[in-house]
């Protein structure tokens, strides 16, 4: 089995290397730009680090929202554990270093022939080098019957913010004895264990304001969910009876919504429901699709190295947008891979080889307060492929003592405390 | 997969690219995942332990014995598991180089 991320090969090559660093600052006539669209976990983290490896690189990050809300945590609100203000960073910080630029406003067309970016306010900015870090978008219609409009009656409250206090209200509004829908879809979408810490989320939610015989139906369109064994543990233990999950193989797979009377239709049968919270279909953020970097899937191709689309030269692709191989979608993917792309960047505009990536992904969900659980796993680049380091994927062991389960309650705080300053301070 | 299926691969790379690409990441590349949890620079603002600043024998005997299993922890003998041991010296002297 392989151990270590072969640091010694790398020694033995610096020599060869060094040639190229030596190019820096001779190789550029102008201050290269770079434009990065999307403020979130990928787009502010790789403005943030292109701006520490070279302070002679100008930044601009473009964002639509004045404000930006975490959706890792957005669960924990829905469960009274935290609230959504807690989740709410402004880009103050990021703006005032020396060298990135923020501007509010929507990226609306991407020209990638002439290295320029639109924006909806009527601004064209010029670019060495583009990185889109849009997120998600929702495929409305994807799921028969669920467009724009259900989602109000349905909210799917997978981009934080005002459909997760939609979500929020709605289950404050339930009486005791209701039923919860949640529907999760196939993958690849945000987030893969989300959608059962949020199905625990709800649970604590109801079981703690006199709602404890209500029902949670999860109609999955998944036979096995991330860290099964560790969530149905947990479910057992805290929501004996509460969550019924219907995999694909028991008709689990939704196929129809009705927002008038709130009926998810499945292979199962139809599930009334009095909150039903859809997680719909996605694809890759609409700026990445309309330009040209996403593949007829939605997704978009990139080079493992340096996270270049395949098919947009000079055009990166970060985060849940990109398809990244084994790392799965979520905010520590996004800003491990922005890392990434920062230095592959930073090497580029300096006429330099980009280095061998290394990238880490941690999920923590939380089934209940003080009771924390983990994926981990480390990843690295192939000629074609992000893939994961052998041996290196492992879960939070099944059999822990309470006070395990609590510290990782507690260090997932500590990791969004220590991201987002990182990606706003 | 081995050491050496790693480098070969890693040749194969550089020569389907038509240039030498650096071989096995930088230690910057490996210490800047550390910060995902541990803060920018190290620092931490929140729950996570600090990293900056210890000496490297600290944090080297530290991340071994989370390695090894002496030491319990959470999620850090899990992480440690992929890491060699010049991996671990890399990573400690760049974090106590930061002091």
């Amino acid at each position: 089995m392989k151990t270590g991320f072969a640091r010694r090969e790398f020694l033995m090559a610096i020599g060869a290397a060094g040639a190229a660093v030596s190019l820096k600052g001779c190789a550029r006539a102008a201050k290269p730009r770079v434009v990065v669209v999307g403020g979130g976990f990928g787009g502010a983290s790789c403005a943030k680090y292109i701006n520490r490896i070279d302070p002679g690189i100008d930044v601009v990050v473009v964002e639509r929202n004045r404000e930006y809300v975490t959706c890792p945590f957005s669960n924990n609100v829905i469960g009274g554990l935290r609230t959504l203000g807690s989740l709410t960073h402004g880009y103050e910080g990021l703006g005032a270093r020396d060298g990135i630029t923020v501007v509010i406003d929507t990226a609306t067309a991407v020209d990638a022939q002439a290295r320029t970016v639109s924006l909806a306010g009527g601004n064209r900015l010029a670019y060495d080098r583009l990185v889109l870090s849009p997120g998600i978008a929702i495929r409305w219609g994807a799921l028969d019957g669920y467009d724009e409009a259900a989602a109000e009656a349905m909210p799917h409250a997978w981009k934080a913010g005002p459909q997760t206090l939609l979500l929020k209200r709605q289950l404050a509004a339930m009486e005791d004895g209701g039923t919860v829908v949640i529907a999760a879809p196939e993958y690849p979408y945000r987030c893969p264990p989300a959608p059962y810490e949020r199905a625990s989320m709800v649970a604590h939610y109801l079981k703690t304001n006199g709602k404890a015989r209500s029902k949670i139906v999860i109609l999955d369109a998944k036979d096995t969910i991330p860290k099964q064994a560790l969530f149905e543990q947990g479910w057992g233990r805290f929501y004996e009876g509460m969550i019924e999950w219907v995999p694909r193989g028991q008709g689990g797979t939704a196929t129809r919504v009705d927002p008038a009377t709130k009926t998810v239709y499945a292979e199962a049968g139809e599930f009334k429901a009095d909150v039903a919270c859809i997680v719909p279909p996605q694809s890759a953020g609409g700026i990445a699709i309309s330009a040209g970097a996403a593949d007829e899937d939605g997704w978009c191709p990139i080079d493992p190295w340096t996270l270049e689309s395949t098919l947009r030269p000079g055009v990166h692709v970060l985060g849940d947008s990109c398809i990244a191989g084994a790392m799965p979608k979520s905010g520590f993917s996004a800003n491990s891979q922005a890392k990434v792309c920062a230095a592959a960047i930073v090497a580029l505009l300096n006429d330099s080889q980009p280095p061998e990536p290394v990238f880490m992904n941690t999920c923590y969900s939380t089934i209940a307060p003080d009771y924390g659980i983990s994926i981990y796993g480390a990843y690295r680049a192939t000629e074609h492929a992000i893939v994961a380091v052998l041996g290196s994927v492992s879960l939070s062991p099944l059999d822990a003592p309470d006070e395990v389960r609590k510290a990782e309650f507690e260090y997932a705080q500590g990791w969004l405390a220590s991201m987002t300053g990182e990606m706003f301070g | 997969m081995t050491r050496q299926a790693f480098a070969t691969l890693a040749l194969g790379l550089a020569l389907a690219a038509g240039a030498a690409r650096a071989e096995g990441p930088t230690v910057e590349a490996i210490a800047r995942n550390c910060m995902s949890c541990h803060g920018e620079g190290g620092v931490s603002p929140g729950s996570m332990p600090t990293i900056y600043g210890k000496s490297t024998d600290w944090t080297i005997g530290r991340l071994k014995e989370f390695r090894s299993g002496k030491r319990e922890a959470t999620i850090m003998g899990r992480i440690m598991k992929a890491f060699a041991d010049d991996d671990i010296e890399a990573v400690a002297e760049y974090f106590a180089a930061r002091k």
